[in-house]
């Protein structure tokens, strides 16, 4: 009898669905304001700093995993919107959160200038652009020394923390840099939900899924890619905002091709076209070269922890295409199984003929409630990602 | 127009190494349908291994062509267990798996041979004397060398692909895959002979080349671009397209770091980014490359 407990049956909108999306919301919400207590600031700005690499990967998912195009320049992105803070607030004074504007907007137009050429282009060929642009950033930064610093680097960007007791102490710096990491991934998460649960979304999905058919029905390609590309890009120059004034040192040797590589190594670990799976690979590529060095002699930590990230980007390539966040759903569907809500016939537009018996006809189909167990998660299948997520 | 020589002669010599790189870029993409971004680590790990097969005491000469060895038994394994196990319309996974293997195999050249750059003998005198005066400008024996070998090998290559039953197989192979088995050719076979050309290509070129850039796991990281931009404006499928493609691109790159003031030599990797977009926006199949037609 106990193996038939499981997965649990639960209505989509039910007191018990209800119930359990509130207790994983609080749950959230209550680690992470938790940690600031738990952890000593040493490990909190490990933290900060796994959650900068999260907002860029937030915005890399929503080109990759929802898009499927791939990208090797979000490392020049990153770098951008970095640069654009540190240069604003030092060298004119422009106050942190302007700065912070500009350097979103600065690389959303940017990302959507390297759209135009994307546009044309199909597979492998977009990826060359974007390679192509990830590679020239550094050797730019290099050149415009004047403003950028060159080589040499920019160093003491800074955004004073407000002033609150809550910030005073010494350890105000980390718990501040802390909680503008999280609030950064915070909105860049629930703007990437949100657009990709809207109209856009529906478009951008369907243009990933099958090109030709989602132009036939209407769906505004350019406009589309366009605009996805310079949200990404946009997104990525926010958490490029938040690594200069967490870090204070900007370096053009910083934003090198490696990077990228580890940015879409993370996506991929993290689970590609899924809301979760960016803030676990964000995770995943900066601790486990942190795990690397202090398991071993720090020199080589480094370079061990590229063949890890190398090593097991080839092994979820080829078996869990739904990286982490993958895993994690169909383990989920294990305990618990939605059945979903049948939409309720609009009275106006509806026929008089709306069969009564419709709810019991879905509740039964296993495909319909395997399909939507988690409504967080829009699970559909990515070029770059789940082709075939895990099944129990 | 002592400058202007130089500056020619500078961009044949860089262009030289684009080529070689595009020309391995083009063996693999030919067959697989593949871009390799792994070749120069593969190439990089070859040009350790023969650094130390030398600093053991092998002749240079045996200890490179043990390496090229290697290097195309290396590409030939890739093939076979990373790349073919993805079937054939698999561009971003074996994309993936191609950055998987750069990241695994930069850091383990890192984990063995340490981060230092170290000096590469050459095979040819390469002291500051050693040049042949071209019009007042300098070319040395090395960039002689690289010219030669890059020659050597189009004209064997281009035989083998032209002349030979297995180079017509490969065509075959190449442009119709379906066809191709239907009449008996082995095409998974033929695509691992490519990645196997490859290999032994990028394993060449390393050694070359390593006596003036010095051995870092870093070397090929700039040459990555300038390769795919050779491989993509001589069209991808073209071998001597792809030759052709990279000595235009060392030269017009180095005139105009030259003649452009603004570019100058920090912004050389600029002018290989744009020729890129230009040809992609303009002519995605490239010089030579042939056109691709799908039913939708």
């Amino acid at each position: 009898m106990s193996n038939r407990r499981f997965p649990l049956q639960l209505d989509e909108g039910s007191r018990a669905h209800i119930a359990l999306r509130l207790a994983r919301a609080v749950l959230v919400v209550g680690v992470v304001c938790g940690l600031p207590y738990v952890l000593e600031p040493f490990r909190l700005g490990q933290v900060a700093a796994a959650c900068v690499y999260a907002v860029v990967l937030v915005g890399l998912n929503l080109l990759s995993g929802f898009g499927g195009q791939v990208s090797l320049g979000h490392a020049a992105f990153f770098g951008l919107g970095a640069y654009i803070t540190g240069v604003l607030t030092l060298t004119y004074g422009v106050p942190a959160p302007l700065a912070f504007l500009a350097s979103v907007i600065g690389c959303f137009v940017v990302g959507a200038l390297v759209a135009f050429p994307a546009l044309r282009l199909r597979g492998v060929y977009i990826a060359l652009v974007t390679l192509a642009v990830g590679l020239i950033f550094p050797s730019l930064v290099i050149r415009l020394d004047s403003l950028t610093g060159g080589s040499a680097g920019l160093f003491g960007v800074t955004w004073d923390p407000p002033d609150s007791a809550y910030f005073a102490g010494i350890n105000g710096s980390t718990l501040w840099h802390f909680w503008l990491a999280v609030g950064g991934l915070g909105i860049a998460a629930l703007v990437v939900r949100n657009l990709v649960r809207s109209r856009f979304g529906r478009s951008l999905l369907a243009l990933r899924d099958n090109e030709a058919a989602a132009v036939v029905m209407g769906v505004n390609r350019a406009y589309t890619r366009t605009l996805v590309f310079g949200a990404s890009a946009g997104i990525a120059g926010l958490g490029g905002a938040v690594f200069a004034v967490s870090s204070g040192i900007l370096t053009p040797t910083g934003f090198s091709l490696l990077l990228t590589l580890y940015f879409l190594a993370g996506l991929v670990m993290g689970g590609p076209g899924s809301l979760w799976g960016p803030v676990f690979g964000g995770f995943l590529v900066y601790y486990i070269p942190v795990w690397a060095s202090e398991l071993t002699s720090s020199s080589s930590g480094a370079s061990l922890a590229g063949v890890l990230l190398g090593v097991i980007l080839i092994a979820v390539t080829f078996g869990l295409r739904g990286g982490l966040a993958g895993f994690l759903r169909a383990s989920a569907r294990r305990l618990v199984v939605l059945v979903p809500a049948v939409p309720r016939p609009d009275r106006s537009t509806a026929g008089p003929g709306t069969p009564a018996g419709r709810r019991d006809l879905q509740a039964t189909d296993d495909r319909a409630a395997e399909a939507s167990a988690t409504p967080d998660d829009v699970r559909v299948p990515s070029t770059v990602g789940p082709d075939d997520a895990p099944r129990p | 127009m002592e400058l202007f020589i130089t500056r020619l002669l500078d961009g044949i010599s860089n262009g030289a190494v684009y080529g070689f790189l595009a020309l391995a870029l083009v063996c693999t993409y030919r067959g697989s349908r593949a871009l390799n971004l792994a070749q120069g680590e593969m190439a990089m790990i070859c040009t350790f291994v023969v650094l130390s097969l030398h600093q053991a005491g092998l002749p240079l000469v045996v200890a490179i062509l043990v390496g090229v060895v290697l290097g195309a038994l290396g590409g030939a394994l890739v093939e076979r267990t990373l790349i073919r196990p993805l079937g054939r319309h698999a561009e971003y996974p074996v994309l993936l798996v191609t950055i998987g293997m750069f990241l695994a195999l930069n850091a383990l050249a890192g984990v063995i041979w340490g981060g230092d750059p170290r000096r590469f003998p050459s095979l040819v005198p390469n002291q500051p004397d050693d040049y042949v005066s071209v019009l007042g400008a300098r070319l040395r024996y090395q960039e002689i060398l690289v010219l030669a070998v890059l020659a050597v090998l189009v004209a064997v290559l281009y035989s083998l692909f032209r002349f030979t039953r297995v180079g017509l197989a490969m065509r075959v192979a190449a442009s119709n895959p379906e066809s191709a088995a239907l009449l008996g050719i082995r095409v998974s076979r033929v695509n691992m002979s490519g990645w196997a050309i490859a290999g032994a290509v990028g394993a060449l070129l390393g050694p070359l080349i390593a006596p003036s850039t010095t051995l870092t796991t870093t070397m090929f990281f700039n040459f990555l671009i300038y390769g795919l931009a050779a491989a993509t404006l001589g069209g991808f499928d073209s071998p001597i397209g792809a030759v052709l493609a990279g000595l235009i691109i060392g030269v017009v790159e180095n005139l105009a770091a030259s003649y452009i003031p603004v570019i100058g030599d920090s912004l050389k990797l600029a002018v290989a980014l744009v020729i890129l977009l230009v040809v992609l926006m303009v002519r995605p199949t490239g010089l030579f490359g042939t056109r691709e037609v799908a039913r939708v």
